[in-house]
Protein backbone atom coordinates (compact mmCIF):
# COMPACT_ATOMS: atom_id res chain seq x y z
CA UNK A 1 0.00 0.00 0.00
CA UNK A 2 1.43 3.52 -0.90
CA UNK A 3 0.53 6.56 1.89
CA UNK A 4 -0.28 9.52 0.96
CA UNK A 5 1.31 13.42 1.59
CA UNK A 6 -0.48 13.12 5.24
CA UNK A 7 0.82 9.65 5.78
CA UNK A 8 -2.27 7.98 5.55
CA UNK A 9 -3.26 5.14 2.99
CA UNK A 10 -3.92 6.76 -0.24
CA UNK A 11 -7.51 6.28 -1.86
CA UNK A 12 -6.35 3.40 -3.42
CA UNK A 13 -5.33 1.88 -0.57
CA UNK A 14 -8.80 2.80 1.54
CA UNK A 15 -10.75 1.46 -1.01
CA UNK A 16 -8.85 -2.01 -1.03
CA UNK A 17 -8.90 -1.99 2.80
CA UNK A 18 -12.03 -0.52 3.75
CA UNK A 19 -14.52 -1.59 0.70
CA UNK A 20 -15.96 -4.56 2.21
CA UNK A 21 -16.64 -3.05 5.68
CA UNK A 22 -18.54 -0.41 3.49
CA UNK A 23 -20.21 -2.95 1.28
CA UNK A 24 -21.68 -4.52 4.69
CA UNK A 25 -22.73 -1.43 5.96
CA UNK A 26 -24.44 -0.54 2.89
CA UNK A 27 -25.83 -3.66 2.32
CA UNK A 28 -27.20 -3.50 6.34
CA UNK A 29 -29.16 0.24 5.63
CA UNK A 30 -29.77 -0.82 1.68
CA UNK A 31 -31.22 -3.84 2.23
CA UNK A 32 -29.55 -5.45 -0.92
CA UNK A 33 -26.29 -6.03 -2.36
CA UNK A 34 -26.83 -4.55 -5.36
CA UNK A 35 -27.86 -1.08 -4.12
CA UNK A 36 -24.96 -1.71 -1.02
CA UNK A 37 -22.72 -1.61 -4.52
CA UNK A 38 -24.09 1.23 -5.98
CA UNK A 39 -24.15 3.31 -3.10
CA UNK A 40 -20.48 2.71 -1.73
CA UNK A 41 -19.36 3.05 -5.55
CA UNK A 42 -21.35 6.17 -5.18
CA UNK A 43 -19.92 7.57 -2.11
CA UNK A 44 -16.20 7.21 -3.17
CA UNK A 45 -16.98 8.40 -6.29
CA UNK A 46 -17.87 11.74 -4.51
CA UNK A 47 -15.01 11.66 -1.61
CA UNK A 48 -12.44 11.35 -4.47
CA UNK A 49 -11.99 14.85 -5.30
CA UNK A 50 -12.07 15.89 -1.86
CA UNK A 51 -9.33 13.04 -1.17
CA UNK A 52 -6.54 15.16 -0.45
CA UNK A 53 -8.60 17.36 1.75
CA UNK A 54 -9.23 14.62 4.30
CA UNK A 55 -5.98 14.72 6.18
CA UNK A 56 -8.24 13.79 9.32
CA UNK A 57 -8.46 9.66 9.49
CA UNK A 58 -11.38 9.98 12.05
CA UNK A 59 -12.31 12.88 9.79
CA UNK A 60 -12.48 10.90 6.69
CA UNK A 61 -13.73 7.68 7.91
CA UNK A 62 -16.83 9.77 9.56
CA UNK A 63 -17.15 11.27 6.19
CA UNK A 64 -17.32 8.45 3.94
CA UNK A 65 -19.72 6.52 6.51
CA UNK A 66 -21.96 9.74 5.89
CA UNK A 67 -21.32 9.30 2.19
CA UNK A 68 -22.36 5.85 1.96
CA UNK A 69 -25.23 6.07 4.50
CA UNK A 70 -26.68 8.57 2.40
CA UNK A 71 -25.92 7.27 -0.47
CA UNK A 72 -27.77 3.92 0.33
CA UNK A 73 -31.22 6.39 1.64
CA UNK A 74 -31.11 8.10 -1.80
CA UNK A 75 -31.17 4.82 -3.19
CA UNK A 76 -33.84 3.62 -1.13
CA UNK A 77 -36.11 6.67 -2.38
CA UNK A 78 -34.87 6.30 -6.11
CA UNK A 79 -35.61 2.78 -6.81
CA UNK A 80 -38.54 1.74 -4.93
CA UNK A 81 -39.04 -1.74 -4.25
CA UNK A 82 -39.39 -2.98 -7.97
CA UNK A 83 -36.91 -4.27 -10.28
CA UNK A 84 -37.87 -3.67 -13.92
CA UNK A 85 -38.70 -6.22 -16.22
CA UNK A 86 -38.32 -5.84 -19.82
CA UNK A 87 -40.84 -7.89 -21.23
CA UNK A 88 -43.90 -8.80 -19.99
CA UNK A 89 -43.50 -12.48 -21.20
CA UNK A 90 -39.95 -12.31 -18.95
CA UNK A 91 -42.09 -11.47 -15.86
CA UNK A 92 -42.94 -15.11 -14.67
CA UNK A 93 -39.06 -15.91 -14.87
CA UNK A 94 -38.06 -12.58 -13.11
CA UNK A 95 -36.54 -13.74 -9.91
CA UNK A 96 -37.64 -12.14 -6.96
CA UNK A 97 -36.48 -14.14 -4.04
CA UNK A 98 -32.67 -14.28 -4.74
CA UNK A 99 -31.75 -11.89 -2.17
CA UNK A 100 -29.32 -12.74 0.99
CA UNK A 101 -31.81 -10.26 2.54
CA UNK A 102 -34.65 -12.79 2.27
CA UNK A 103 -32.68 -15.53 3.73
CA UNK A 104 -31.43 -13.96 6.51
CA UNK A 105 -35.20 -12.81 6.79
CA UNK A 106 -36.58 -15.67 8.74
CA UNK A 107 -33.42 -16.17 11.00
CA UNK A 108 -34.89 -13.78 14.02
CA UNK A 109 -36.97 -10.93 14.97
CA UNK A 110 -34.92 -8.40 15.50
CA UNK A 111 -33.47 -8.18 11.64
CA UNK A 112 -37.09 -9.12 10.83
CA UNK A 113 -37.85 -5.93 12.42
CA UNK A 114 -34.86 -4.10 11.27
CA UNK A 115 -35.70 -4.51 7.77
CA UNK A 116 -39.47 -3.27 8.34
CA UNK A 117 -38.28 0.16 10.10
CA UNK A 118 -38.34 3.32 7.92
CA UNK A 119 -34.84 3.90 6.26
CA UNK A 120 -33.27 6.67 8.36
CA UNK A 121 -34.62 4.66 11.89
CA UNK A 122 -32.75 1.57 10.08
CA UNK A 123 -29.61 3.32 8.97
CA UNK A 124 -29.26 4.86 12.90
CA UNK A 125 -29.81 1.28 14.44
CA UNK A 126 -26.82 -0.31 11.73
CA UNK A 127 -24.46 2.71 12.93
CA UNK A 128 -25.68 1.96 16.68
CA UNK A 129 -24.99 -1.75 16.75
CA UNK A 130 -22.78 -2.81 13.91
CA UNK A 131 -21.06 -0.13 13.75
CA UNK A 132 -20.82 0.77 17.53
CA UNK A 133 -21.25 4.61 16.98
CA UNK A 134 -21.62 6.86 19.82
CA UNK A 135 -25.17 8.84 19.51
CA UNK A 136 -23.18 12.20 18.04
CA UNK A 137 -21.37 10.04 15.72
CA UNK A 138 -24.95 8.91 14.52
CA UNK A 139 -26.23 12.36 14.31
CA UNK A 140 -23.09 13.57 12.34
CA UNK A 141 -23.41 10.38 9.69
CA UNK A 142 -27.42 11.11 9.06
CA UNK A 143 -27.01 15.03 9.54
CA UNK A 144 -29.41 15.16 12.17
CA UNK A 145 -29.60 16.15 15.91
CA UNK A 146 -27.64 13.80 18.35
CA UNK A 147 -30.76 13.32 19.98
CA UNK A 148 -33.11 13.06 16.98
CA UNK A 149 -30.30 10.16 16.81
CA UNK A 150 -30.93 8.87 19.65
CA UNK A 151 -34.77 9.10 19.32
CA UNK A 152 -34.67 6.88 16.18
CA UNK A 153 -32.17 4.01 18.15
CA UNK A 154 -34.93 4.52 21.05
CA UNK A 155 -38.13 3.57 18.75
CA UNK A 156 -36.91 0.84 17.35
CA UNK A 157 -35.66 -0.59 20.47
CA UNK A 158 -38.98 0.02 22.04
CA UNK A 159 -40.53 -2.05 19.21
CA UNK A 160 -38.33 -4.70 19.43
CA UNK A 161 -38.54 -5.04 22.92
CA UNK A 162 -42.57 -5.23 22.41
CA UNK A 163 -42.18 -7.90 19.85
CA UNK A 164 -40.05 -9.80 21.98
CA UNK A 165 -42.71 -9.76 25.30
CA UNK A 166 -45.14 -10.21 22.41
CA UNK A 167 -43.33 -13.52 21.59
CA UNK A 168 -42.71 -14.57 25.05
CA UNK A 169 -46.43 -14.15 26.32
CA UNK A 170 -47.76 -16.05 22.98
CA UNK A 171 -44.86 -18.42 23.61
CA UNK B 1 -27.43 -4.12 27.33
CA UNK B 2 -30.38 -5.64 27.54
CA UNK B 3 -31.85 -8.15 25.10
CA UNK B 4 -33.24 -6.44 22.52
CA UNK B 5 -29.66 -4.42 22.23
CA UNK B 6 -28.19 -7.61 21.96
CA UNK B 7 -30.52 -8.96 19.84
CA UNK B 8 -29.99 -5.81 17.07
CA UNK B 9 -26.40 -6.50 17.68
CA UNK B 10 -26.39 -10.16 16.95
CA UNK B 11 -29.31 -9.90 14.18
CA UNK B 12 -26.38 -7.30 12.49
CA UNK B 13 -23.62 -8.94 12.93
CA UNK B 14 -24.59 -12.05 11.07
CA UNK B 15 -23.72 -10.26 8.09
CA UNK B 16 -19.87 -10.69 8.99
CA UNK B 17 -20.17 -14.28 8.09
CA UNK B 18 -22.22 -13.49 4.94
CA UNK B 19 -19.41 -14.05 2.13
CA UNK B 20 -20.37 -10.77 -0.53
CA UNK B 21 -22.46 -11.80 -3.21
CA UNK B 22 -21.12 -8.72 -5.18
CA UNK B 23 -17.93 -8.01 -7.02
CA UNK B 24 -14.98 -6.09 -4.73
CA UNK B 25 -14.87 -2.95 -5.76
CA UNK B 26 -11.66 -2.00 -7.29
CA UNK B 27 -9.94 1.46 -7.38
CA UNK B 28 -9.85 1.84 -10.49
CA UNK B 29 -13.50 1.06 -10.90
CA UNK B 30 -14.22 3.78 -8.63
CA UNK B 31 -12.00 6.86 -10.04
CA UNK B 32 -13.42 5.84 -14.12
CA UNK B 33 -16.68 7.82 -15.14
CA UNK B 34 -19.55 5.72 -14.01
CA UNK B 35 -22.26 4.81 -16.65
CA UNK B 36 -21.80 1.09 -18.38
CA UNK B 37 -19.50 0.42 -16.04
CA UNK B 38 -21.81 0.81 -13.46
CA UNK B 39 -24.48 -1.09 -15.32
CA UNK B 40 -21.58 -4.11 -15.88
CA UNK B 41 -21.38 -4.37 -12.16
CA UNK B 42 -24.76 -4.44 -11.58
CA UNK B 43 -25.08 -7.22 -14.29
CA UNK B 44 -21.81 -9.47 -12.76
CA UNK B 45 -23.47 -9.19 -9.36
CA UNK B 46 -26.96 -10.39 -10.22
CA UNK B 47 -24.83 -13.25 -11.41
CA UNK B 48 -22.42 -13.33 -8.26
CA UNK B 49 -25.79 -13.25 -6.40
CA UNK B 50 -27.06 -16.65 -8.14
CA UNK B 51 -23.78 -17.88 -7.85
CA UNK B 52 -23.91 -18.18 -4.15
CA UNK B 53 -27.75 -17.93 -3.19
CA UNK B 54 -27.77 -22.06 -2.69
CA UNK B 55 -25.05 -21.50 -0.12
CA UNK B 56 -26.63 -18.73 1.60
CA UNK B 57 -30.09 -20.70 1.13
CA UNK B 58 -28.31 -24.14 2.92
CA UNK B 59 -27.44 -21.46 5.83
CA UNK B 60 -30.70 -19.73 6.20
CA UNK B 61 -32.13 -22.98 6.64
CA UNK B 62 -29.80 -24.68 9.13
CA UNK B 63 -30.16 -21.22 11.26
CA UNK B 64 -33.89 -21.53 11.17
CA UNK B 65 -35.77 -22.91 14.55
CA UNK B 66 -33.26 -21.88 16.07
CA UNK B 67 -32.77 -18.95 18.34
CA UNK B 68 -30.77 -15.97 18.80
CA UNK B 69 -29.45 -15.01 21.96
CA UNK B 70 -32.65 -14.14 23.93
CA UNK B 71 -34.66 -14.03 20.46
CA UNK B 72 -37.74 -16.37 19.48
CA UNK B 73 -37.53 -18.22 16.88
CA UNK B 74 -39.38 -16.35 14.01
CA UNK B 75 -42.90 -17.63 14.50
CA UNK B 76 -44.02 -20.21 11.54
CA UNK B 77 -46.05 -17.84 8.55
CA UNK B 78 -47.62 -20.83 6.69
CA UNK B 79 -50.88 -20.90 8.98
CA UNK B 80 -51.37 -16.85 8.23
CA UNK B 81 -50.21 -17.00 4.73
CA UNK B 82 -53.17 -19.40 4.24
CA UNK B 83 -55.40 -16.54 5.36
CA UNK B 84 -54.89 -14.25 2.09
CA UNK B 85 -54.48 -16.61 -0.58
CA UNK B 86 -57.76 -18.36 -2.77
CA UNK B 87 -58.95 -15.10 -3.89
CA UNK B 88 -58.64 -12.58 -6.43
CA UNK B 89 -58.61 -9.27 -4.81
CA UNK B 90 -59.72 -6.01 -6.62
CA UNK B 91 -58.68 -2.48 -5.90
CA UNK B 92 -61.92 -0.10 -4.94
CA UNK B 93 -59.76 2.58 -3.28
CA UNK B 94 -56.44 3.66 -3.78
CA UNK B 95 -55.03 6.40 -1.47
CA UNK B 96 -59.28 7.18 -0.55
CA UNK B 97 -59.97 7.71 -4.10
CA UNK B 98 -62.14 5.01 -6.13
CA UNK B 99 -60.21 3.32 -8.40
CA UNK B 100 -62.13 4.61 -11.40
CA UNK B 101 -60.88 2.10 -14.28
CA UNK B 102 -62.41 -0.33 -16.87
CA UNK B 103 -63.53 -3.61 -14.93
CA UNK B 104 -61.25 -5.58 -16.79
CA UNK B 105 -58.34 -3.10 -15.77
CA UNK B 106 -59.23 -3.24 -12.16
CA UNK B 107 -55.69 -3.28 -10.16
CA UNK B 108 -55.87 -6.33 -8.31
CA UNK B 109 -53.65 -8.79 -6.12
CA UNK B 110 -53.24 -12.35 -5.69
CA UNK B 111 -51.15 -14.05 -2.56
CA UNK B 112 -50.43 -17.56 -3.14
CA UNK B 113 -49.24 -20.06 0.11
CA UNK B 114 -45.75 -19.67 -1.07
CA UNK B 115 -45.50 -16.34 0.19
CA UNK B 116 -45.64 -14.94 -3.40
CA UNK B 117 -47.88 -12.73 -4.91
CA UNK B 118 -49.19 -11.85 -8.36
CA UNK B 119 -50.92 -8.89 -9.28
CA UNK B 120 -51.61 -6.23 -12.23
CA UNK B 121 -52.33 -2.41 -12.61
CA UNK B 122 -53.85 -1.33 -15.66
CA UNK B 123 -50.90 -1.23 -17.45
CA UNK B 124 -47.97 -4.10 -15.92
CA UNK B 125 -48.06 -7.16 -14.32
CA UNK B 126 -45.95 -7.36 -11.56
CA UNK B 127 -45.08 -10.57 -9.49
CA UNK B 128 -42.60 -10.90 -5.51
CA UNK B 129 -42.59 -12.29 -2.36
CA UNK B 130 -43.88 -10.52 0.42
CA UNK B 131 -43.63 -11.50 4.50
CA UNK B 132 -47.05 -11.63 6.42
CA UNK B 133 -46.42 -11.94 10.65
CA UNK B 134 -50.06 -11.88 11.88
CA UNK B 135 -51.52 -8.78 10.32
CA UNK B 136 -47.69 -7.06 9.48
CA UNK B 137 -47.08 -7.36 5.85
CA UNK B 138 -44.29 -6.27 3.90
CA UNK B 139 -44.03 -6.90 0.21
CA UNK B 140 -40.61 -7.82 -0.77
CA UNK B 141 -38.41 -6.94 -4.19
CA UNK B 142 -40.92 -7.46 -6.78
CA UNK B 143 -40.28 -7.70 -10.44
CA UNK B 144 -42.46 -5.51 -12.54
CA UNK B 145 -42.80 -4.54 -16.50
CA UNK B 146 -42.51 -1.09 -16.65
CA UNK B 147 -45.08 0.62 -19.00
CA UNK B 148 -46.78 3.70 -18.73
CA UNK B 149 -49.86 4.25 -19.50
CA UNK B 150 -52.02 5.77 -17.06
CA UNK B 151 -49.75 7.17 -14.77
CA UNK B 152 -51.77 8.03 -11.79
CA UNK B 153 -53.39 4.84 -10.75
CA UNK B 154 -50.47 2.88 -11.34
CA UNK B 155 -47.88 5.19 -9.47
CA UNK B 156 -50.69 5.22 -6.49
CA UNK B 157 -50.82 1.18 -6.75
CA UNK B 158 -47.47 1.29 -6.90
CA UNK B 159 -46.94 2.99 -3.85
CA UNK B 160 -49.84 1.58 -1.59
CA UNK B 161 -47.50 -1.59 -2.47
CA UNK B 162 -44.69 -0.19 -1.41
CA UNK B 163 -45.93 1.90 1.74
CA UNK B 164 -47.63 -1.14 3.08
CA UNK B 165 -46.95 -2.71 6.78
CA UNK B 166 -50.26 -3.99 7.92
CA UNK B 167 -53.00 -5.88 6.01
CA UNK B 168 -56.40 -6.46 7.59
CA UNK B 169 -59.32 -8.60 5.94
CA UNK B 170 -63.06 -8.39 6.69
CA UNK B 171 -64.54 -11.16 4.45
CA UNK B 172 -64.78 -9.79 1.67
CA UNK B 173 -62.71 -6.74 2.13
CA UNK B 174 -59.04 -6.74 2.61
CA UNK B 175 -57.24 -3.06 3.28
CA UNK B 176 -53.68 -2.43 3.17
CA UNK B 177 -52.93 0.15 6.20
CA UNK B 178 -49.10 2.12 6.20
CA UNK B 179 -47.28 2.35 9.56
CA UNK B 180 -49.51 4.87 11.48
CA UNK B 181 -52.57 3.51 10.28
CA UNK B 182 -53.49 5.47 6.87
CA UNK B 183 -55.78 2.97 4.50
CA UNK B 184 -53.38 3.19 1.33
CA UNK B 185 -55.91 0.64 -0.49
CA UNK B 186 -58.85 -1.06 -0.09
CA UNK B 187 -59.73 -4.71 -2.41
CA UNK B 188 -62.92 -6.57 -2.94
CA UNK B 189 -63.07 -10.18 -3.43
CA UNK B 190 -63.56 -11.02 -7.27
CA UNK B 191 -66.32 -12.50 -6.45
CA UNK B 192 -68.06 -9.72 -4.80
CA UNK B 193 -66.21 -7.31 -7.38
CA UNK B 194 -68.72 -7.00 -9.73
CA UNK B 195 -72.01 -7.15 -7.63
CA UNK B 196 -71.30 -4.59 -4.83
CA UNK B 197 -71.82 -7.68 -2.10
CA UNK B 198 -73.61 -7.34 1.01
CA UNK B 199 -71.20 -7.10 4.07
CA UNK B 200 -70.00 -10.55 4.81
CA UNK B 201 -69.67 -12.20 8.42
CA UNK B 202 -67.22 -14.56 9.27
CA UNK B 203 -65.37 -16.71 8.30
CA UNK B 204 -62.27 -14.73 8.42
CA UNK B 205 -58.46 -15.56 9.63
CA UNK B 206 -56.62 -12.42 9.08
CA UNK B 207 -57.30 -10.42 12.65
CA UNK B 208 -60.16 -7.34 12.69
CA UNK B 209 -59.95 -3.93 13.53
CA UNK B 210 -62.75 -4.83 15.60
CA UNK B 211 -65.31 -2.33 16.55
CA UNK B 212 -63.33 0.04 18.88
CA UNK B 213 -61.13 1.36 15.54
CA UNK B 214 -62.60 3.47 13.02
CA UNK B 215 -61.68 2.82 9.82
CA UNK B 216 -59.54 5.48 8.95
CA UNK B 217 -59.67 7.62 5.41
CA UNK B 218 -56.76 8.92 4.55
CA UNK B 219 -57.19 12.78 3.94
CA UNK B 220 -54.29 13.55 2.08
CA UNK B 221 -54.10 11.71 -0.95
CA UNK B 222 -50.50 11.17 -2.36
CA UNK B 223 -49.53 15.75 -4.06
CA UNK B 224 -50.00 15.49 -8.01
CA UNK B 225 -46.46 16.55 -9.21
CA UNK B 226 -45.53 17.61 -12.64
CA UNK B 227 -42.04 18.30 -13.28
CA UNK B 228 -40.48 19.93 -16.82
CA UNK B 229 -37.15 19.90 -17.79
CA UNK B 230 -35.43 23.12 -19.16
CA UNK B 231 -31.90 23.37 -21.06
CA UNK B 232 -30.34 26.81 -19.85
CA UNK B 233 -27.05 25.42 -21.13
CA UNK B 234 -25.88 26.28 -24.76
CA UNK B 235 -25.45 22.57 -25.79
CA UNK B 236 -28.10 20.12 -27.18
CA UNK B 237 -29.36 17.62 -24.52
CA UNK B 238 -29.60 13.91 -25.63
CA UNK B 239 -31.61 11.39 -22.93
CA UNK B 240 -31.93 13.49 -20.17
CA UNK B 241 -32.91 10.50 -17.19
CA UNK B 242 -34.24 11.95 -13.64
CA UNK B 243 -35.15 9.70 -11.11
CA UNK B 244 -38.09 10.70 -8.63
CA UNK B 245 -38.30 9.00 -6.03
CA UNK B 246 -40.60 6.24 -7.64
CA UNK B 247 -39.77 5.94 -10.96
CA UNK B 248 -37.08 6.79 -13.47
CA UNK B 249 -38.36 9.25 -16.10
CA UNK B 250 -36.99 9.49 -19.54
CA UNK B 251 -37.40 13.36 -20.73
CA UNK B 252 -36.11 12.22 -24.42
CA UNK B 253 -33.74 14.84 -26.61
CA UNK B 254 -34.00 18.74 -25.24
CA UNK B 255 -32.22 21.34 -27.40
CA UNK B 256 -30.27 24.42 -25.92
CA UNK B 257 -32.91 26.65 -24.63
CA UNK B 258 -36.08 24.08 -24.83
CA UNK B 259 -38.30 22.94 -22.25
CA UNK B 260 -39.60 19.55 -22.28
CA UNK B 261 -43.01 18.97 -21.44
CA UNK B 262 -44.63 18.06 -17.96
CA UNK B 263 -44.58 14.92 -16.61
CA UNK B 264 -46.16 13.57 -13.57
CA UNK B 265 -44.59 12.10 -10.76
CA UNK B 266 -46.40 11.61 -7.11
CA UNK B 267 -42.49 12.41 -5.41
CA UNK B 268 -40.25 14.63 -5.87
CA UNK B 269 -37.61 16.84 -4.16
CA UNK B 270 -35.96 20.74 -4.99
CA UNK B 271 -33.11 18.25 -6.39
CA UNK B 272 -33.04 14.57 -8.30
CA UNK B 273 -30.63 12.20 -9.52
CA UNK B 274 -30.05 13.31 -13.10
CA UNK B 275 -28.14 11.91 -16.47
CA UNK B 276 -27.83 12.89 -19.93
CA UNK B 277 -25.44 13.36 -22.68
CA UNK B 278 -24.41 16.50 -24.34
CA UNK B 279 -21.85 16.71 -26.89
CA UNK B 280 -20.98 12.94 -26.72
CA UNK B 281 -19.63 13.25 -23.04
CA UNK B 282 -22.38 11.26 -20.28
CA UNK B 283 -23.31 13.19 -17.52
CA UNK B 284 -24.50 12.28 -14.22
CA UNK B 285 -26.01 14.68 -11.06
CA UNK B 286 -25.77 12.43 -8.11
CA UNK B 287 -27.13 13.65 -5.26
CA UNK B 288 -25.47 12.71 -2.03
CA UNK B 289 -28.03 13.82 0.85
CA UNK B 290 -31.71 13.81 1.15
CA UNK B 291 -31.46 13.71 4.61
CA UNK B 292 -34.23 16.62 5.78
CA UNK B 293 -35.59 17.18 2.61
CA UNK B 294 -39.25 18.30 2.21
CA UNK B 295 -41.25 16.59 -0.41
CA UNK B 296 -42.48 19.11 -3.27
CA UNK B 297 -46.24 20.06 -2.44
CA UNK B 298 -48.70 19.48 -5.47
CA UNK B 299 -47.89 22.02 -8.54
CA UNK B 300 -46.14 22.40 -11.40
CA UNK B 301 -41.92 22.67 -11.30
CA UNK B 302 -38.98 23.16 -13.89
CA UNK B 303 -35.82 21.79 -12.69
CA UNK B 304 -33.79 24.13 -14.64
CA UNK B 305 -30.16 22.10 -15.88
CA UNK B 306 -27.27 23.83 -16.59
CA UNK B 307 -23.56 22.73 -17.58
CA UNK B 308 -21.21 24.06 -15.29
CA UNK B 309 -17.66 22.41 -16.86
CA UNK B 310 -17.60 18.57 -16.47
CA UNK B 311 -21.06 18.97 -13.99
CA UNK B 312 -24.74 19.46 -14.05
CA UNK B 313 -26.29 22.00 -11.91
CA UNK B 314 -29.93 21.99 -10.97
CA UNK B 315 -32.23 24.66 -10.64
CA UNK B 316 -35.94 24.88 -8.96
CA UNK B 317 -38.01 26.60 -10.43
CA UNK B 318 -41.88 27.19 -8.88
CA UNK B 319 -43.97 27.00 -12.20
CA UNK B 320 -47.86 28.75 -11.90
Amino acid sequence: MTADVNGGPDFEGFVRIRSDRLLRVAFLVAGNWDDARDAVQDALEGVLPRWGRLADSDKRDAYVRRCVVNACLATIRRRGRSRPVAEPQLLPQAKVEADPEWAIANADEAWRLCTSLPATQRAAVVLRFYQDLSFAEIGAALGCPEATARSHVHRALAALRSRLEEGQSNG
Amino acid sequence: MDDAERAFRDALHRVDSVKIPVPSLEPAEVKRTPGLGLVLGRWLAAAAVVAVVAGLAVWALAGRGQTVAGVPAAPPTAATEAKLTGTTWMAVELYGKPAKIAPEKVPFIEFSADSTFYGGDPCNQFHGTYLLVGNELTFRPMAKTEIGCNVTQQQLFDKALENARRVYRDGDTLELLDQPGNVLARFRSSASYTEPAPTPSGGTDIPSRGPEVTPTMINHPAPDVWVRIRNASGVDFEQVHVNFYDKRVNYGDIKAGAESRYLHTLLAYSYAFVQLSAAGKEYRLQPVDFVGETELATGRYTYVLDLDGARISLRLEVDK
